[in-house]
């Protein structure tokens, strides 16, 4: 009497779609378990300008400010402020001047990333110049605004934040 | 008797189309043998050039190149088809079956293997270079390799076909086709091992295909899976790999332990001893092995609580590793010991794979392990634990089973030489390496400063002399199938199971019906 | 099988031999967490070197003693749950008490308090970028080892491979900060002596921190295959007194601006 094989290959095949699949849900897992533990920055892309918090005077963070450009992309990124001590709640704004020193048309967007990880939970932006591509004119410069608040709620023993951008050229993009 | 020698097809076109069991064993443990010499000239080629510092023998990209195709040779090349050629000879036999759930998927989940490597090594002639960012591939390196990456690519999806194939083969033929009265629980190890490592294989070959083609959906399709600029994470690319690649060293070296729980019993003429704990450790290995990716992530940028969580998880797989090897030890203590060629590699293996494992249990304490991630350590770690592992255990299965195939019993003499050259040798190659990693030497690289050149000396020339014994093996088969005398069914005084009550050599076709299992005394 | 013991007395005489090239273990460093490092290490290496011992030799005696050529019978033993039990329970604590120390050490290394100075290092293809942000410094440190030597036509300095053009400056006894990422592809920054290593990630930034106890020149090299010349972009750091580090700034800056 044969044995029937079917209903175990079926069932490895069906295993074998599931775990490719679930190696494609990975991503969205990732960036959801990042966003959620704050742990790798993933929460810096969105904007909260409703966001509103009491101002916290017992504390002073220390908030670095960063920059970093592609090579390939031939841009003068920088901030106007490199660090400034700010209490949680106090909205902060700076500007990060952004000049595109090629004679072409340029698409850029900044990607921002904060250290300690932690720490991207507890940056709200409420204006920032990395939520959309920018375009840019040959030659042109802008001073982009950026407005943060620290949430009050942010860790007690952390002291000082650093946050960094790095604009990516995605003109091939477009 | 003749008609279970007759064949369907004779001379090349039998090898092309047969569905046998024991040929295609023969066809993968061929295959995978040739690779191995493939990649171990590749290996050669790198320790030459690693001989002295300065660029001598080849540049930098060359050298990555061989760095890269000998990882991947080595790992989907020699290592996996070797356990699968083992599985198919002797699975079916171990449990009294017929032949393979699926014999014609079997003929071609082999198949593909030269196709699929004929791709790989042809990217050595193409434009560009060959693959040159290392087996494991990291993006964004990998995103900007050479227009060779897309075949790699493609050479991946292939190799992981095969081997998806035969773990679903392997997988249904144990679980349908054991004969009558043989429980899970009667397996021989071997094909314990075999069953969980299917599992493992059907779980996360998988995953690499997806994490693959994430990597040519950037290259080609304008994704951002691992690029920062379109909101992507290089460190995804890590987690999706290691998500794959740490349960494929599991792959790798389950296998070996069920050989060697096989030949330690024979030689020991004793039961193994905890055959329960043995299948519960090996089950619990294949288990956590999915929850320990990021010990290969530390140095990453990892929270403090990710750290902890993969150390302390990573430090508990060495509990039930540590009970397989106590219950090796148990088995050969107050045993009657001889010590034939398939004993010497299997000893071998007993020692040497635990030094490479507790130099894995050095690697798992994260803050230790900053200084030792990415340095010559972890090569030394991982040789340890492949070559004088799971080879050693290829090799002792091959010396164990090669008188079941041919029917002949091979010299002696000449294979105790195979195995102290290759035991000597071995250990003068990758025993230096952790000296080197604490010293400070990187992974990769085909150049260093001068505080490494004594040790890669000695590195350099053991490799050469392992290099050396595995082509001295090839005679060692040859003289076998000219030379050796003829034995019986039961070829070794202590050995027990199925395999042993077929004639040598096995007939083409065994246990058309179920064999009687005898009952054994407990 | 015993032949594996060779080698290790070979590294373990190498010490006795003045030869300082036959350097065979981890460095202790010059920062508190790089003792601490080297402390796990020895420690989790003597618990290895003690199981190994007990391991080998009860196979050493059953190869010796229970040889089927003496005339020993085999037992006929298979299982025994109380000694099972035994050596599963004590691994597993003997591992317990090594992720204690481990464990007090990683939470150290995460210590965040105020920091005196930060700097950041850039990976790129195949160089470093260092950046004091607070100095408005910023400069690429390349590999200096002239391409002869490379090539094998002139005799190789001692510092061969790991000397570069600007090395990376910091202040003994101050806390720093260290931010890493990466302009192009994974790199990763590796001073044995500070007793860590971080991967450099282009688009994200990755902190350390360190204090070095002691003053001196530490080199380290890139540790991320990252193309071609990977093991040709090392690393560099000076180590130097408070006031050192302030005339090295000045004379940075000046020039910086002459550029």
């Amino acid at each position: 009497m044969m044995p029937h094989h079917s209903p175990l290959i079926k069932r490895s095949i069906l295993a074998i779609i599931m775990m490719f699949a679930f190696s494609f849900c990975m991503v969205p897992l990732y960036n959801a378990l990042c966003k959620a533990t704050g742990i790798d920055g993933k929460g810096l892309l969105q904007q909260d300008s409703q966001y509103t918090a009491g101002i916290d005077v017992s504390r002073l963070i220390t908030i670095e400010f960063d920059s970093n450009v592609q090579p390939s992309l031939n841009f003068l990124f920088y901030p106007s402020t490199k660090k400034a001590k700010i209490h949680p709640g106090e909205p902060y704004t700076l500007y990060y001047h952004m000049n595109n020193l090629t004679s072409d048309l340029k698409i850029v967007q900044a990607i921002p990333s904060v250290a300690p990880p932690v720490g991207s939970k507890f940056i709200k932006k409420l204006e920032c110049f990395c939520f959309q591509y920018q375009d840019f004119y040959p030659y042109q410069s802008l001073m982009m605004p950026l407005r943060i608040v620290i949430d009050p709620e942010l860790p007690s023993y952390i002291h000082t934040l650093t946050l960094s951008y790095t604009l990516f050229d995605l003109s091939s993009h477009s | 008797m003749d008609s279970n020698t007759q064949t369907a097809s004779t001379g090349l076109l039998r090898w092309v189309t047969t569905t046998n069991h024991k040929d295609i064993g023969t066809l993968y443990l061929i295959f995978s043998f040739t690779m191995f010499l493939v990649a171990g000239l590749m290996a050669m080629i790198m320790r030459a050039e690693l001989y002295q510092p300065g660029e001598h023998l080849m540049n930098a990209d060359f050298y990555n190149q061989m760095v890269t195709l000998h990882g991947l040779i080595m790992i989907f090349g020699a290592v996996m088809p070797a356990f699968t050629g083992l599985a198919n000879w002797m699975v079916p036999l171990m449990i009294g079956a017929p032949d393979m759930a699926m014999p014609r998927m079997n003929n071609f989940s082999f198949w593909i293997l030269p196709v699929a490597f004929g791709i790989l090594l042809s990217t050595l002639l193409m434009k560009g270079s060959a693959p040159n960012f290392g087996w494991t591939f990291y993006a964004p390196l990998s995103v900007k390799g050479p227009a060779s990456t897309d075949y790699f690519i493609l050479f991946i999806h292939l190799s992981g076909i095969s081997s998806i194939m035969g773990a679903i083969n392997i997988m249904v033929t144990i679980m349908n086709l054991r004969a009558p009265g043989m429980t899970y629980m009667k397996m021989p190890i071997f094909v314990w091992t075999w069953l969980i490592t299917s599992y493992l294989l059907i779980a996360v070959m998988p995953v690499l295909a997806g994490v693959v083609t994430m990597l040519l959906a950037d290259r080609h399709l304008g994704t951002s899976f691992f690029n920062a600029a379109g909101g992507g994470d290089p460190r995804l690319f890590q987690h999706i790999f290691w998500f794959f690649g740490h349960p494929e060293v599991y792959i790798m070296i389950l296998p070996a332990f069920g050989i060697i729980s096989e030949v330690i019993p024979t030689f020991a003429r004793k039961k193994l001893f905890g055959y329960s704990s043995m299948v519960y450790a090996t089950g619990a290995i294949a288990m956590m092995s999915f929850f320990v990716w990021a010990h290969h992530m530390f140095t990453s940028g990892m929270p403090l609580e990710g750290a902890l969580f993969f150390m302390y998880l990573t430090m508990l797989v060495a509990v039930p590793t540590g009970v397989k090897v106590f219950n090796w030890v148990a088995t050969l203590f107050k045993g009657s010991l001889t010590f034939e060629t398939p004993m010497l590699f299997a000893l071998g293996f007993i020692i040497m794979f635990t030094i490479g494992g507790l130099s894995g249990l050095m690697l798992a304490i994260a803050p230790a392990d900053f200084q030792y991630h990415d340095s010559y350590f972890v090569v030394a770690h991982f040789h340890y634990v492949l070559v004088p592992g799971a080879i050693f255990a290829i090799f002792s299965a091959v010396y164990y089973w090669l008188p079941k195939w041919t029917g002949k019993m091979y010299s002696s003499v000449l294979s105790q030489t195979h195995f102290w050259l290759s035991a000597i040798s071995v250990n003068l190659t990758f025993f230096p390496m952790h000296f080197l990693g604490l010293a400070g030497m990187p992974r990769r690289v085909p150049d260093y400063s001068l505080q490494f050149v004594d040790f890669n000396q000695i590195v350099s020339i053991g490799g050469f002399i392992f290099g050396l014994s595995q082509v001295f093996f090839l005679f060692v088969l040859y003289r076998n199938v000219t030379k050796g005398t003829p034995v019986g069914a039961k070829v070794w005084e202590g050995a027990h199971g199925l395999e042993w009550t077929v004639p040598s050599p096995a007939p083409h076709h065994t246990f058309d019906q179920p064999p009687l299992l005898e009952q054994e005394a407990d | 099988m015993l032949v594996s013991i060779i080698p290790l007395l070979l590294g373990i005489c190498a010490p006795l031999t003045a030869d300082a090239s036959w350097k065979w273990n981890m460095t202790e460093g010059v920062t508190d967490i790089s003792l601490e490092v080297f402390n796990l290490h020895m420690r989790i290496f003597w618990v290895c070197v003690v199981i190994g011992i007990i391991v080998f030799s009860l196979m050493i005696w059953a190869i010796i003693f229970h040889r089927k050529s003496l005339g020993h019978q085999a037992a006929t033993f298979h299982e025994n749950v109380y000694v099972e039990i035994v050596w599963t329970a004590i691994p597993f604590i003997i591992l317990v008490c090594m992720s204690i120390p481990a464990t007090r050490v990683l939470i150290k290394m995460e210590d965040t308090a105020e920091s005196d100075l930060t700097i950041k290092v850039v990976g790129y293809q195949w160089f470093w970028g260092y950046e004091y942000p607070e100095e408005g410094l910023s400069y690429f440190s390349n590999l200096s080892t002239p391409m002869e030597e490379i090539q094998n036509k002139v005799p190789k300095n001692e510092f061969y491979l790991i000397q570069v053009d600007n090395p990376v400056v910091i202040p003994i006894d101050k806390k720093i900060r260290i931010l890493t990422t990466a302009a192009d592809v994974q790199h990763s920054f590796w001073v044995p002596a500070l007793g860590f290593k971080k991967d450099a990630i282009p688009g994200f930034i990755n902190e350390s921190w360190t204090k070095i106890n002691k003053p001196g020149i530490y080199r380290g090299r890139c540790a991320e295959l990252c193309g071609f010349k990977h093991a040709y972009m090392p690393i560099e750091l000076h180590a130097v007194s408070w006031d050192e580090y302030q005339e090295w700034v000045k004379k940075m800056k000046m020039q910086q601006n002459n550029i």
